[in-house]
């Protein structure tokens, strides 16, 4: 998706600015929270955080 | 002429003699090999089981996710006005198999739709979520896919997994007006049913009259929002997908055990009449043999 223009008082999220979408901005502020946590549960949250899914693209022939 | 004829018809029902008889040995085999059979669909039967506990467990959270972010579209009315061309299909699968109807009927209905759309001038792209989607579309339907994933099934999935897919469908760069997610959803353990899931573009949620009763929407919210409706709909039809599959693959291990366990008693039941049989024939060649003394 282009970059939003800036309209009539446009309140454009700094991190839209900068290219990112909201899921990979909650991500990264998940990703910080994890960090955070107290070792006990840290290693639970990450667990329960993995992504496993993998991309394939159909190649165009 | 008639002598070689005489010969000929005496050939036959030697033939056919020979391949009647099972021999002791071909039965023992088939027997060993069948009971190895239902000893794996029973420990698949079991595992299944384990899973299948632990994905309903995780549904019951899962749920709210998705009610939540459809309430929304719902609640508000929004509908896709019908001029829209460009459509989207999330069929969500998974990779492993022996798991009944789960595969054919997603495909199923995403070939149906492909085809409705496709007769009422719509422009129409898939995405499959999990490796088998990708096996029952591609040879037909194969220039209608837009993304695959593979590794689904393996591990319970995550709303990471959902993030992941979501993100790949939005810079894929394919620019869709209107979506449906195409999913398995869990009734209870014997049953499921495909069901279908809406999701809207940017500019036809923008576009809905009955928006601008909400307050402090301005466009920047309204994109988040959909971006985070996305994954929130993807986890949930994630979610739903187990748990159908793993109670699926349960009721299809148990009925492949039950198969094969009638199968055992029937072979069992020809493995001793060949044995009577064969110990009457040694029997009758004996006492035929001391008799010709």
């Amino acid at each position: 998706r282009s970059l939003p223009s800036l309209g009539p008082a446009a309140m454009v999220a700094y991190w839209r600015q900068a290219g990112l979408s909201y899921i990979r901005y909650s991500q990264i502020c998940a990703q910080v929270v994890r960090a955070a946590m107290k070792p006990q549960y840290k290693a639970e949250a990450e667990r329960a955080a993995m992504a496993t899914v993998k991309t394939l693209k159909p190649k165009k022939e | 002429m008639f002598a070689r004829g005489a010969v000929v018809a005496l050939y036959q029902p030697q033939w056919g003699q020979v391949r009647n008889m099972a021999t002791l040995k071909d039965i023992t085999r088939r027997l060993k090999s069948i009971k190895n059979i239902q000893k794996i669909t029973k420990s698949m039967k079991m595992v299944s089981a384990a899973k299948y506990a632990r994905a309903e467990r995780e549904l019951k959270p899962a749920r709210v996710y998705g009610t939540g972010a459809l309430a929304l579209y719902e609640k508000a009315e929004i509908k896709a006005p019908e001029d829209k061309k460009k459509h989207l299909l999330i069929g969500v699968s998974s990779d492993r198999g022996l798991c009944g109807a789960i595969h054919t009927s997603i495909a199923k209905t995403l070939k149906n739709e492909i085809t409705n759309l496709s007769n009422a001038g719509k422009e129409v792209m898939v995405v499959g979520v999990g490796d088998k989607i990708r096996g029952l579309l591609q040879r037909t339907h194969g220039n209608y896919l837009l993304l695959t994933f593979k590794e689904v099934g393996r591990r319970p999935p995550s709303f990471g997994d959902a993030s992941v897919i979501a993100s790949e469908l939005l810079n894929s760069g394919y620019e869709f007006d209107e979506g449906s997610v195409i999913y398995n959803r869990f009734r209870s353990v014997i049953s499921y049913k495909t069901d279908e899931k809406p999701i809207f573009s940017l500019e036809t949620v923008a576009g809905s009259e009955s928006l601008s009763i909400y307050d402090d929407i301005d466009a920047d919210v309204l994109r988040n929002y959909q971006e985070f409706t996305l994954a929130n709909i993807l986890y949930y039809s994630l979610k739903e997908s187990t748990t159908s599959e793993q109670s699926a693959r349960m009721t299809a291990m148990d009925n492949a055990s039950k198969n094969a366990s009638e199968m055992i008693d029937k072979l069992t039941l020809t493995f001793n009449r060949t044995r009577q049989a064969v110990i009457t024939k040694e029997l009758i060649e004996i006492i035929s043999g001391a008799a010709a003394l």
